[in-house]
């Protein structure tokens, strides 16, 4: 007489739904970790490339305001601000364009890129054909551009700014993006410094809107040092 | 489910990862290229020294044909202390420098600096200024190369690397390999322009300010070349460029230095802040201006009686050979002689001598021993009076008897209080005379009165001592002579024009008559007090990628 009493193992009804609860419970706080995660991650990656932005653009005006030199774009005395664009190689004052710092660095370098050697013009160190170059910073949509040359031409990708011999009338390209607002405080002749200012947009905004800030301005403040020894 | 949330949350943690170690490259790239313009400025630092203290310790002279582009290796050992000299055509000068760095970032720092006169490749003119007495100016060259620690790639924001150009694989400059990490080199470029340790090796050296205004200009001629001056004198048809000013700080109390844009035919060197309204400058601008301007100081008296008096002339303005004088009494003024001094008394006038008004006095001494005469007070010539300086004449039996010696006609005259001129009252210095005219207190003489019948400024010094206070030329004609006056305001208005060289705690030129240096007080071989730089370029080419500006 077989007396084992086959009993057949099973989860409850009760364990069952307690299980499938925790389970749930387990994986909507690994999906709201993950979400968090992506979220730190997504601020912190937005906040490093602001970062590279700003500090790109301030080295960039320091180095050309550092070794921009002193001198005249039609009308106006450079370094110099204005609103107004390059056309057929001219700068044109048109209040409706952005603000541009325009600035003239020597001509260092000859068609082929090399060094050119320094000699004195009436008292004066020139380089080359003592001719310049000119750079322009300005704001374009959303866009922080740096032209070299007289062209507005955006630059192909990859393109390098020139000018060179396939590319006389150089190119603009733009160095930052996200930028809000860009102000150059009137070029401070007799302390013979530029102060720049510029808004950057932020890049991370938690809720649909600015955000708990508005933006981060940037303020560079550069000598020029060319331009005063050179005067 | 759980395998694939799992799968799901390791993707995003890698990517995370991989990522957050791109932007950590990224810094460090970026660091390590700040950290290589310190090091290039460094390197110009260390350029600049040994110009200025003419030591070239430490440094190697290097002939060759052009500029290194690699960090030479230059054969036997660097220069002593002490060694060393300025390079000269066909030469550089080399100096390096390695540090190590601590830290997470850049941990080296490698800088090298070349000096050269300009004279090999890249070939110039020479960099001598034509409008500077032909000076030398010097080309410095320095490269600072600093390790990026991290791995050998690129940024991941490619804007990055047309700004800073991060070396991978070979120096972007050298071309040389990075070796186990990447590189960030910077290399500046500046001219370094003499200045003249002459302090009369230019218009205006002043201590404390300029200001210009209501048809002020500067300018120069040269007394000595008549291609440059009709009969010794300024004449605006050969006017030259050489009318320079040296600022040792250009802000006077809250004042700052205003041209105006006012017409300086020169060049301008300063320390301080910048001076506004330079539009009319027409050399060049530069700073900064390091000079040491030594107060000058009366003749000193020793304890015998009659005292002997002891005097040393700090700029040796006069242009004499000899700047160092010693005076024991004469026996009378009629017997004054070279080395030798007599005493007058004044109170707001003309000298007197016992009891006599002087009205003439003549300079008996040598360029090495002078006359002197001591006027205590206040020296005034009001209007009608008149007052000469005479020159020696040679003596009885001498071929030219009766005729000037300009050779043995030096005199100083020590006003121990304030001098004046007033009205019509005028002093002559006759031609041939040398005189030194020092002045304790605040002077006060129209253009016209003082009446230099030589024409050169070299002729006469007025030398101011003491510190606060003024001294004025005003009124019309030509003051012919020079200013050291180094504690001194000094103030030239109305149509007086100047003709020599002023040294001056600061100066307002208002009047039209002009300012005009007499480059004969200057000397071409006049040495170099330092250097200080006239242009400033950051190379930030990266030839390879065809990338310049």
């Amino acid at each position: 007489m077989n007396t084992q009493k086959h009993t057949r193992s099973a989860f409850t009804l009760v364990e069952t739904i307690t299980a499938m609860a925790c389970g749930t419970i387990v994986l909507a706080a690994l999906l709201a970790m993950s979400i968090s995660l992506q979220r730190s991650f997504a601020a912190v990656e937005g906040y490093s490339i602001a970062e590279g932005d700003q500090l790109r653009v301030q080295d960039y005006i320091a180095m050309d305001c550092r070794r921009a030199t002193g001198g005249v774009l039609g009308a106006l005395t450079t370094p110099a601000v204005d609103n107004g664009s390059w056309v057929s190689g001219s700068w044109v004052h048109d209040s409706s364009k952005p603000v541009t710092l325009l600035l003239l660095v020597p001509n260092y370098y000859d068609a082929n890129g090399a060094s050119q050697a320094p000699y004195f013009v009436t008292g004066k160190i020139q380089y080359g054909n003592a001719g310049t170059t000119p750079i322009s910073y300005y704001q374009s949509g959303g866009s922080f551009m740096r032209q070299v040359g007289t062209s507005s031409t955006v630059c192909t990708p990859g393109q390098v700014w020139g000018p060179t011999v396939a590319l006389p009338g150089g190119c603009a390209k733009a160095i930052a993006t996200n930028v809000s607002t860009f102000n150059v405080a009137p070029v401070d002749q007799s302390n013979n410094k530029v102060s720049c200012y510029i808004t950057f947009t932020p890049r991370f905004t938690s809720l649909p809107g600015p955000g708990p800030i508005q933006g981060t301005t940037v303020y560079s403040q550069t000598f020029l040092r060319n331009a005063v020894a050179r005067q | 489910m759980v395998l694939m949330t799992i799968t799901i949350l390791t993707l995003i943690c890698a990517t995370s990862l991989y990522i957050t170690s791109q932007d950590a490259n990224a810094t460090t790239q970026t660091t390590s290229w700040q950290q290589a313009m310190a090091g290039a400025e460094a390197a110009v630092d260390q350029a600049m020294n040994a110009l200025n203290n003419g030591t070239w310790t430490g440094w190697y002279t290097v002939t060759g044909s052009s500029l290194p582009t690699d960090q030479p290796s230059p054969g036997g050992t660097p220069f002593p202390s002490g060694g060393g000299a300025m390079p000269v055509a066909g030469q550089y000068n080399y100096y390096s420098s390695n540090f190590a760095l601590q830290g997470e970032a850049s941990n080296s720092v490698k800088m090298w600096v070349t000096v050269d006169n300009g004279s090999i490749a890249p070939i110039s003119s020479g960099l001598t200024n034509s409008l500077n007495n032909n000076l030398q100016a010097y080309r410095i060259r320095a490269t600072a190369t600093v390790g990026a620690p991290g791995p050998k790639r690129v940024s991941n924001n490619k804007l990055d690397n047309d700004l800073r150009h991060i070396s991978i694989m070979f120096n972007r400059l050298t071309g040389a390999a990075t070796g186990s990490h990447g590189q960030a080199s910077r290399r500046v470029e500046l001219v370094a322009v003499p200045v003249a340790q002459n302090l009369l090796g230019r218009a205006l050296t002043l201590k404390d300010g300029i200001q210009m205004s209501g048809g002020a200009y500067v300018d120069s001629f040269d007394s000595s070349n008549p291609f440059k001056s009709t009969n010794g004198l300024y004449d605006a048809t050969k006017k030259q460029t050489n009318g320079d000013i040296g600022l040792t700080n250009t802000k006077n109390g809250n004042t700052y230095s205003d041209l105006k844009s006012s017409i300086v035919n020169g060049s301008i060197q300063y320390s301080g802040p910048a001076i506004k309204n330079t539009s009319g400058v027409t050399g060049g601008i530069s700073t900064p201006f390091n000079a040491m301007i030594p107060a000058t100081v009366d003749p000193t008296a020793n304890a015998s009686s009659p005292p002997t008096y002891a005097w040393t002339d700090p700029n040796n303005v006069s242009g004499d050979s000899f700047a160092a004088y010693q005076w024991t009494q004469a026996a009378s003024a009629s017997a004054l002689t070279a080395g030798t001094y007599t005493s007058f008394t004044a109170s707001g006038s003309l000298p007197t001598n016992g009891g006599s008004t002087v009205t003439s006095i003549t300079a008996t001494g040598s360029s090495t021993a002078p006359a002197l005469i001591v006027v205590n007070g206040d020296f005034t010539v009001s209007g009608g009076k008149s007052f000469a300086v005479n020159a020696n004449t040679y003596p009885a039996g001498n071929p030219k008897a009766g005729q000037s010696d300009p050779s043995n006609s030096y005199v100083t005259v020590w006003v121990k209080g304030k001098f004046t001129t007033s009205g019509s009252g005028y002093i002559t210095l006759a031609n041939g005379v040398h005189v030194n005219w020092i002045v304790d207190g605040d002077v006060t003489v129209s253009g016209g009165s003082f009446n230099n019948q030589s024409g050169l400024a070299a002729n006469f010094s007025l030398i101011g001592v003491g510190t606060g206070h003024t001294l004025t030329v005003s009124g019309s004609g030509s003051f012919i002579g020079t200013l050291n006056a180094p504690g001194y305001d000094i103030t030239i208005s109305g149509g007086a024009a100047f003709s020599g060289a002023a040294i001056g705690n600061s100066i307002n030129i208002s009047g039209s008559g002009g300012f005009h240096y007499d480059e004969q007080l200057a000397s071409a071989s006049a040495p170099v007090s330092n250097y200080t730089y006239a242009s400033w370029f950051e190379d930030n080419s990266d030839p390879a990628r065809g990338l310049y500006y």
